[in-house]
């Protein structure tokens, strides 16, 4: 009698350390199966009822790794006071500052990154920071390419993974391949976003940039200055644009940079969120 | 005396439950499981299985104070050995802090074995923590289950085993979760809502401060030793007010055999 009160008295615990072990048993699972191609939209009636959930966790562990980008300290927020004796005892104790890991140590973020891909494979901008962290922090060009294929095979409409990709061919070397990225990124665009949207027309304009540069090296200068021209229209006022369109058109050297040189000065996304504002200018005005 | 002897049958009383072992072990196979995990290819060893290990063993410790205290005293009544006790030289107060330090320091000390296995299985994948940061995050948990068991203990004056647990919960978890959110909403707030959210930020305990949890998992040394002494400082004071709540309680309490009931 003794013993099944004492089984009854430790059944809450057990519930609760049986529904953690659950929860993390799902995860270590799932984090070894293979994701099927195409999974969203499969099941349109169980996406509604759990995509909800699973966005909003998959976000929280986006802004996890973001804290873990920042060694711990969290985003300063608009709070209507910060000098309690509660607050000032806090800030002493807890990290604060502003501080960034060293690229190469950039691992840390990973596994929150993961789990933030594996409960919101649509979450784009999770997959281009690890392709980001990947290729320039831990020097895994390889593990980034594995990464784009599979944000790719749940974003097949999203532009920026497009980008990214035509991106990671041209590091490899393999111009004509990212010339076919460029190009499928140019159609499927603007995806799931708002075409009027600021993001949605960096994002176009970061295509065309790069597929003018595809261009002028292919000897196409007239559809390269079309590119650029393009560009202008969507962001007037980019001079430095509008002066490589001219030299293009006078058949001059038009976008005078390596392709180093504009993945470089392109970068879509850092740990920091998109920076994907005003790349085009400042891959012409500071090439090098 | 009394109260050392009444913490001490606590304690082994804790112990030989097995509940601590059972989350342990629970604990260890978590962990391990965390180390297997696929990271996009990536091998070697990472903060995130530190920083989930901090957070079960303090899930499993806020878990155990309150079901350790929150029982104490309904089953002292369930069973009528209330009666036997209270009819030794030993009074009420000694009553509430014996189990108040039986309780604290058994769950303290649970919490203590889950952070060394942390230790553990850092050490393990190659991440030494800094000995001082883990001690002082260990000493400033205990300090909040110090308080979170003198709470339990308060509310199991009045009600019965799984009311006060209940309450016991949902007022540590409201208190963590949401009183450092309290100066960003009211950003927005003005009026009565203003003023209440307010009043709640200053006399609700704020568990926060002890959570050293991110100072471990990224490599920081210790915190000021005057602002941890001030947290330990703070966690006496609330615990001490929460405790003579309790006496106050217990010591008006009447008891009768037809009435027992966990």
């Amino acid at each position: 009698m003794s013993r099944l009160a004492a089984q009854g008295r430790a059944a809450p615990i057990v519930s609760l350390g049986v529904a953690l072990a659950a929860w993390l048993a799902a995860f270590v699972c799932s984090s070894h199966l293979p994701w099927p191609v195409g999974a969203d939209g499969d099941h349109p009636l169980l996406d509604r009822v759990v995509g909800g959930l699973r966005g909003g966790l998959g976000a929280h562990f986006f802004a996890v790794a973001d804290r873990y980008y920042h060694r711990g300290v969290e985003h300063h927020r608009e709070i209507a006071f910060e000098r309690s004796w509660f607050q000032r005892l806090t800030n002493r104790l807890v990290p604060s500052g502003h501080l960034h890991l060293d690229p190469s140590d950039t691992r840390a973020i990973m596994p929150w990154l993961r789990f933030a891909t594996q409960l919101d494979p649509g979450n784009v901008d999770a997959y281009l920071t690890v392709v980001h962290w990947l290729r320039n922090g831990l020097g895994r060009a390889d593990l980034a390419y594995t990464v784009l294929r599979e944000a790719l095979s749940h974003n097949p409409r999203s532009p920026a993974v497009r980008l990214e990709l035509g991106r990671w061919y041209l590091a490899s070397g393999d111009p004509g391949r990212a010339a076919q990225a460029i190009e499928t990124g140019l159609r499927v665009w603007p995806g799931d976003a708002d075409p009027a949207s600021e993001d949605a027309r960096h994002e176009r304009a970061s295509l065309l940039l790069y597929r003018a540069w595809l261009r002028e090296a292919i000897g196409e200068r007239v559809a390269a200055a079309e590119d650029l021209e393009t560009i202008v229209g969507l962001f007037p006022g980019r001079y430095a644009l509008q002066e490589a369109a001219r030299r293009l058109r006078n058949g001059e050297a038009g976008l005078r940079m390596t392709g180093d040189d504009l993945n470089r000065h392109t970068r879509v996304l850092s740990a920091d969120g998109p920076t994907h504002g005003a790349a085009a200018d400042a891959a012409l005005e500071h090439p090098h | 005396m009394s109260i050392w002897i009444i913490a001490r049958i606590v304690w082994l009383d804790m112990w030989r439950r097995k509940d601590a072992y059972l989350l342990l072990v629970l604990m260890l196979v978590l962990l391990v499981a965390l180390t297997t995990l696929n990271v996009f290819g990536l091998e070697g060893a990472s903060a995130h299985t530190v920083e989930i290990g901090l957070l079960l063993a303090w899930l499993f410790g806020w878990g155990l104070s309150v079901m350790a205290a929150c029982r104490l005293l309904p089953e002292e009544e369930a069973h009528g050995t209330i009666f036997s006790l209270l009819a030794k030289p030993v009074r009420r107060f000694d009553v509430i802090l014996g189990k108040w330090l039986g309780a604290w320091l058994a769950s303290g000390v649970a919490v203590g074995l889950c952070l060394l296995l942390v230790a553990g299985i850092a050490l393990g994948m190659g991440l030494a923590l800094s000995a001082p940061t883990l001690a002082q995050s260990w000493l400033l948990f205990a300090g909040a289950q110090a308080i979170v068991v003198a709470l339990g203990l308060l509310f199991s004056t009045r009600m019965h085993r799984d009311a006060a647990a209940a309450l016991t919960l949902l007022l540590s978890a409201s208190a963590f979760l949401l009183l450092p959110q309290i100066p960003v909403w009211l950003v927005r707030e003005t009026g009565w809502r203003h003023d209440v959210m307010l009043v709640l930020y200053h006399i609700l305990p704020h568990f926060e401060m002890f959570d050293l949890r991110l100072r471990v998992a990224h490599g920081y040394g210790p915190a000021p030793w005057s602002a941890f002494g001030l947290a330990l400082g703070y966690a006496a004071a609330q615990t001490t007010l929460a405790l003579s709540l309790a006496h106050v309680s217990y010591a008006r309490r009447l008891f009768a055999r037809d009435r027992m009931t966990e």
